[in-house]
C-alpha cells in the first residue's frame, strides 16, 4: 500500500488557505512518481465537505476544465465549509488520453474498482486511496464524467443516494446543478463510486458532459456548464451565497444501454431526446462498401440520452443509451 | 512477395460493372489476411482511370463514408472511364481506430511509407503493392484524409505537384479547385514530411488531389454533412475529368494557402485562443498551454500574419505535437 | 523547441566529482516532465570523454543494467578522463516497456529520428537534445541495444566508423574487439536511415553498437548478459587508457555483414536453426504454421551465412523481420 502524509483532516483544520498541489503516491518505472493532483479550498466559515472530481476516466475533460475554473474564480472568503477538488483522480490514463491506464498488468477500468484494494494493482491501490483520504472524509461528491473520445452523452446529472432516505435531498442536488437530464436508478456496474460513497454514507452526484465529438464547437460552454454547475451545487448546500433557480423542463429517467451486435460504420437514426417506441430501429451497422450487416433496436420505450459517436464501432461495444421510465 | 497473382488490369477490364471485394495480400496470425478493399464502378464508354482511397490513416473516416456513397450514386451506362476506390487502404489501422497500425514492430506511418518496401514489414509491403499495383495504373488520384481523434481541419483540397507553371501541376491544381472546398493547400510538395503518397503520383505523373474532411471533433453534428463534401467532391472531380456529363459548380470564395505546422514546446491542456479561418498578425498568441491548476506553461505564437487552418482540438497535447496548421494566402 | 540547457563541457571541466540527476526538456500532459537521467564520473585526471547510454528503444535492458553496475563500481580515483553515463534514454518508452514510445502524434522510433528535430515531435527533439548536448562532447560513444521483447540476438558487437578513412575503420574495429562479444557486426547497407550512426557521424564520434540480452534468454542468463554489458565498458575504458589493466582478444570472432530477412506470413514462428549456425543459400531456416498446425509459409535463406538473431516470440506478423543474418561478400 501507499506511505503518504497527506492528511485531509490537517489541511482542513487550517480555515480560510487555498491549497494546491500533488500527492506523491508511489515510484514509477522511469523514476517518476504515481501522483494525484488536488485544489483545496478552506473557507473562513465552517461548512460542509464538498468533494468534486473528474478523470477517472482519462479521456473525459470538460469536468476537470470545470473544476480548475470554478477554482480558480473562488476564494476562502467566498466559502462556508470547503471546497476539495482532484481535477484528475487517474492520472497515468489522463497522460495517454485513454479510458484506462495501461500500467496494470491486467488493465482496470478505475470505475469499476471501488472500493479499491490496498495490496492490488495499481490502479485499485489509488481507487482505495481516493475513497479512504477523499470520499470518506466528505459530506458530498460531486463525480465528473463525459463521452470521451467516443460517445455522445446530452448533458447529465445522475442522483446516487447512499440510501433510500437521503433520495429527495440527493436529487434536489441534482436538480441545481443545471442540466436538463436527471439520472435516477442504479448505476448498471459493480465497483463504481457508488460503491465508496455508500460506504462512506454520502449522497454521490455523476455529471456526464462533454466529449471529443463535440469539441470543435461545445468545449468553452460545455467547460462553463461544469463550472457553474460546481457553484450551483455549493449555494444549494448553503457553502456560497445566491439562490439556484431550478428549470422546469426536467427529464428524469432510469438509463440502460444497447449493444450493437455486428461491428461497421456506426449510424444513428434517433436524435438526442427523440423519443422511440419498442422495436424501433435506433441505430444501423453498415459494412465497408455500404451494405447493411446489423441494426441496433429499442428494447422498450424511451428516449435517446447519449450514442457511439465515433464513426466506427467494434461488436458489442454499446450503441447507445437509452432513458426509460417504469 | 505479396499476391503476385493480381491483376489491376483484368480488375477493370469488364465494362458497364460495378465490382468490389478483397485482394488478399498476407496471413495474419489469427488465420485471417492482411487485406485491401476495393470497389470498382467500370463505365459502359471507355475513359481515364480515377483511383480514389481513403484511410491511409486508420482514424479517418469521412473520406471512407463519401467513396461509398459515391459509388454508389454512380450509374455505369453514364460513365466514361473507370472509378477504383479503396475505401479503407490501411486496414490494420482502420480496425484499430488508430492513425498507425500496431501490427509492424517498428511502427510505421503508412503516408510516410513510400515507395513501401515488398521486403521489409507489413505497411511497407502494402504501401509497395499499392503504388505498383494500383496508383501505377491510374490516369489521376484522390486521396483523402481527416482531422482522426485529435486534429480539426478546415476542409480543403490539397494538390500535386504544386509547381503550377508545370502541365502535371496545373491540372492538379484545377482539379483540387474543382472539388468544391474553399480551401486550397498550394504548397503541400514543402510539408516537412517524407515518403508520402504524392512521392507517388509525382513518380508516374499523375495529377493528385488530396482532401482533408472531417475529424471526431466535429462528427457530432457534421458527420452527414463532410460525408457528402466527399461524396460531392468526387463527383465533380470525374466531372471535371469528363468521366461525368457536366460541369462542376463553381466555388465561392476560395483561397490558396501556403501551410506550415507549428508544434507546442510545452505538454498540457490545449486552449486554441483563435478560430479557424481567424485572421492572425505576426506576435499573436494562438493558443496558451496550461497545467493542472490552470496556470499558463506554454504558447504557440503566430510567427507571420496568417490564418489558423487547422489545429489540435484534443483537449490535451503532448509536448512536440503540432498545435497548428497554419496558413498565409499565396 | 526545447528551452532546458544543460551544460556536459562545464560538469567535465570540474575534475574529480561523481554526480546523478535529471535533465528536464518541458512539461507533460500530466504535470511531470519529459527528462533524462545521467550519471558521470569525472576522473581526478582529464583524459577522453566516453558516453554510454542505452534504451533508445524502452524494451532493451541489460545495457541499462551493465551501465548501473559499472557507475556503481567506479569512483573518480579510478578514471583517466570523464564516463557520461545515460542509462535509459528513452524514458517514455522504457516505463512502458514497449520499444517506441506511444507520445508522438505520428509515432518515432528514436533509432531511425538522428540527427533529430528541435523543431519537431517529442521523439525528435529529444534526439536532437542527446546529440547537441551529450554526442558533441563525446571522444568514444557505447550505445546498447538487445532483443527487446520478441527477438534473440547472440551478443554483438556493431562497430560504426565516424568517416570513410581507412584509420578510422581500423581504430574502431579494433575497439569493438576489445569490447568481448564473440560476433563483430562490420559497417554495410541497412535497410533503414537516421539511426545513432548518422548522429555519430555528425560530430565525427567513433561508436560501437553492442547487442545483448532479451526477454527470450531473461530468466537464465540475465546477470551474465549484464556483466557482458559492464565488462565490456570496463574493458572500452581500459582500451582507451581511461583505466588500468590490459584487455585480452578472443581467438574466435565472427566477423559480418548482417542482413534482416522477413516474413511473408504471420502465424506460429517455428525456428530451425541454432544461433551461430551455418546455412547454405536455399535452407528453410524457419517455418510458419497457423491455428490449426499447418505450415502456411518459411524463410527460406537468401544466401549462404550464419544466423545471428531471430524472432523468438511464438508469434510473428506478417513482414515482421524473422532472422538477422551473417554473412561476408
Amino acid at each position: 500500500m501507499f506511505k503518504t502524509d497527506f492528511n485531509l483532516d490537517e489541511i482542513k483544520k487550517q480555515r480560510g488557505k487555498k491549497h494546491e498541489g500533488f500527492i506523491e503516491l508511489c515510484s514509477k518505472v522511469d523514476g517518476s512518481k504515481i501522483r494525484m493532483p488536488y485544489i483545496i479550498i478552506c473557507g473562513e466559515q465552517d461548512g460542509p465537505t464538498f468533494l468534486v472530481d473528474c478523470c477517472i476516466h482519462g479521456d473525459e475533460y470538460e469536468g476537470a476544465e470545470g473544476i480548475i475554473k470554478a477554482t480558480r474564480s473562488l476564494s476562502p472568503k467566498d466559502i462556508k465549509g470547503t471546497l476539495v477538488t482532484v481535477p484528475v483522480v487517474n492520472l497515468e490514463a489522463f497522460a495517454d488520453g485513454q479510458r484506462v491506464a495501461k500500467m496494470d498488468w491486467t488493465l482496470q477500468d478505475m470505475n469499476r474498482c471501488f472500493p479499491g484494494n490496498p495490496e492490488g494493482l495499481i490502479t485499485q491501490r489509488i481507487a482505495y486511496f481516493y475513497t479512504e483520504n477523499f470520499i470518506k472524509k466528505a459530506d458530498v461528491e460531486l463525480s465528473f464524467h463525459g463521452g470521451g473520445n467516443f460517445l455522445y452523452l446530452e448533458p447529465l446529472c445522475a442522483a446516487r443516494p447512499p440510501r433510500p432516505e437521503l433520495f429527495e435531498y440527493n436529487k434536489s442536488l441534482a436538480k441545481a446543478f443545471g442540466v436538463q437530464v436527471i439520472w435516477i436508478g442504479l448505476p448498471s456496474f459493480a465497483g463504481t463510486t457508488l460503491t465508496a460513497t455508500t460506504e462512506a454514507g454520502i449522497p454521490l452526484l455523476v455529471a456526464e458532459l462533454g466529449g471529443q465529438g463535440v469539441r470543435h464547437e461545445h468545449r468553452e460552454e460545455l467547460v462553463d456548464r461544469c463550472a457553474n454547475g460546481i457553484k450551483n451545487v455549493m449555494k444549494k448546500m448553503g457553502m456560497l451565497d445566491g439562490e439556484v433557480k431550478e428549470r422546469d423542463d426536467y427529464v428524469e429517467v432510469k438509463l440502460k444501454y444497447v449493444h450493437t451486435d455486428e461491428g461497421g460504420f456506426h449510424h444513428m437514426l434517433k436524435k438526442p431526446l427523440e423519443a422511440f417506441k419498442k422495436g424501433d430501429v435506433v441505430a444501423e451497422v453498415t459494412d465497408l462498401f455500404g451494405d447493411k450487416v446489423g441494426e441496433v433496436r429499442a428494447p422498450m420505450d424511451g428516449v435517446l440520452v447519449g450514442y457511439w459517436s465515433y464513426s466506427t464501432i467494434n461488436p458489442g461495444n454499446w450503441s447507445f443509451l437509452m432513458g426509460y421510465t417504469d | 512477395m505479396l499476391n503476385k497473382e493480381f491483376d489491376f488490369k483484368a480488375l477493370i477490364k469488364e465494362r458497364g460493372e460495378k465490382k468490389k471485394g478483397f485482394v488478399e495480400l498476407a496471413q495474419k496470425i489469427g488465420g485471417d489476411q492482411v487485406k485491401i478493399p476495393y470497389i470498382v464502378v467500370a463505365g459502359k464508354k471507355d475513359g481515364p482511370t480515377l483511383l480514389v482511397d481513403c484511410g491511409h490513416h486508420g482514424d479517418e473516416y469521412e473520406g471512407t463514408e463519401g467513396i461509398i456513397k459515391a459509388t454508389e450514386m454512380l450509374n455505369p451506362d453514364e460513365l466514361s472511364g473507370t472509378l477504383v476506390a479503396v475505401p479503407a487502404l490501411n486496414f490494420e489501422a482502420m480496425c484499430d481506430g488508430q492513425r498507425v497500425a500496431r501490427i509492424d514492430w517498428s511502427f510505421q506511418d503508412m503516408n510516410r511509407a513510400y515507395p513501401g518496401n515488398f521486403d521489409g514489414q507489413i505497411t511497407k509491403r502494402v504501401t509497395a503493392f499499392y503504388r505498383e499495383n494500383f496508383i501505377k495504373n491510374a490516369n489521376y488520384m484522390i486521396s483523402f484524409h481527416g482531422g482522426g481523434n485529435s486534429l480539426y481541419l478546415e476542409p480543403l483540397a490539397a494538390f500535386s505537384p504544386s509547381d503550377t507553371s508545370t502541365k502535371l501541376g496545373a491540372e492538379a491544381s484545377r482539379l483540387a479547385h474543382a472539388f468544391g472546398v474553399k480551401v486550397i493547400w498550394a504548397d503541400i510538395d514543402a510539408a516537412p514530411f517524407l515518403g508520402a503518397a504524392i512521392t507517388a503520383t509525382n513518380e508516374f505523373g499523375i495529377p493528385m488531389v488530396e482532401p482533408e474532411v472531417g475529424g471526431q471533433c466535429v462528427r457530432h453534428l457534421h458527420r452527414e454533412e463532410n460525408v457528402n463534401k466527399c461524396a460531392n467532391g468526387i463527383i465533380n472531380v470525374m466531372k471535371a475529368i469528363g468521366m461525368l456529363e457536366g460541369e462542376p459548380p463553381k466555388v465561392e470564395g476560395q483561397v490558396d494557402v501556403g501551410i506550415e505546422y507549428l508544434h507546442t514546446d510545452e505538454g498540457g491542456f490545449h486552449q486554441p485562443k483563435k478560430r479557424p479561418m481567424e485572421a492572425c498578425k505576426k506576435g499573436d498568441v494562438l493558443s496558451e498551454i496550461t497545467d493542472l491548476f490552470g496556470h499558463k506553461i506554454g504558447e504557440v505564437i503566430a510567427p507571420y500574419d496568417g490564418m489558423v487552418i487547422g489545429y489540435w482540438s484534443y483537449s490535451t497535447i503532448h509536448p512536440g505535437n503540432w498545435a497548428f496548421l497554419y496558413g498565409r494566402k499565396l | 523547441m526545447i528551452k532546458a540547457k544543460f551544460d556536459l563541457p562545464g560538469i567535465i571541466a570540474k575534475r574529480n566529482q561523481k554526480i546523478e540527476g535529471y535533465v528536464e526538456l518541458c512539461a507533460k500532459v500530466d504535470g511531470s516532465k519529459i527528462r533524462i537521467p545521467y550519471a558521470i564520473i569525472c576522473g581526478k585526471e582529464a583524459g577522453p570523454t566516453l558516453l554510454v547510454d542505452c534504451c533508445h528503444h524502452g524494451d532493451e535492458y541489460e545495457g541499462t543494467e551493465g551501465i548501473i553496475k559499472t557507475i556503481k563500481a567506479l569512483s573518480p580515483d579510478d578514471i583517466k578522463g570523464t564516463l557520461v553515463a545515460v542509462p535509459a534514454l528513452n524514458l517514455e518508452a522504457f516505463n512502458f516497456g514497449s520499444r517506441v514510445s506511444t507520445i508522438d502524434w505520428s509515432y518515432q522510433d528514436m533509432n531511425r529520428a538522428y540527427p533529430g528535430n528541435p523543431e519537431g515531435l517529442i521523439t525528435q527533439r529529444i534526439t536532437a537534445f542527446y546529440s547537441e548536448n551529450f554526442v558533441k562532447y563525446a571522444d568514444m560513444w557505447i550505445s546498447f541495444h538487445g532483443g527487446g521483447n520478441c527477438l534473440y540476438l547472440e551478443p554483438l558487437c556493431s562497430v560504426v566508423p565516424p568517416t570513410d578513412k581507412k584509420e578510422d575503420y581500423e581504430k574502431v574495429l579494433d575497439l569493438g574487439r576489445s569490447f568481448g562479444a564473440q560476433v563483430i557486426w562490420l559497417p554495410g547497407p541497412l535497410p533503414f536511415t537516421g539511426t545513432a550512426g548518422t548522429g555519430a557521424e555528425k560530430y565525427g564520434v567513433p561508436l560501437l553498437i553492442p547487442e545483448i540480452g532479451g526477454q527470450g534468454v531473461r530468466h537464465l542468463h540475465r546477470d551474465e548478459n549484464i556483466d557482458i554489458c559492464a565488462n565490456g565498458i570496463m574493458n572500452i575504458m581500459k582500451k582507451l587508457g581511461m583505466i588500468k589493466g590490459d584487455v585480452k582478444l578472443r581467438n574466435d570472432y565472427v566477423e559480418v555483414k548482417l542482413k534482416y530477412v522477413h516474413a511473408d506470413e504471420g502465424g506460429f514462428h517455428h525456428v530451425l536453426k541454432k544461433p551461430l549456425q551455418t546455412f547454405k543459400k536455399g535452407e528453410v531456416l524457419s517455418e510458419i504454421t497457423d491455428l490449426f498446425g499447418e505450415k502456411v509459409s518459411e524463410v527460406v535463406a537468401p544466401f549462404d551465412g550464419v544466423v545471428v538473431g531471430y524472432w523468438s516470440y511464438s508469434t510473428i506478423h506478417p513482414g515482421n523481420w524473422a532472422f538477422l543474418l551473417g554473412y561476408n561478400d
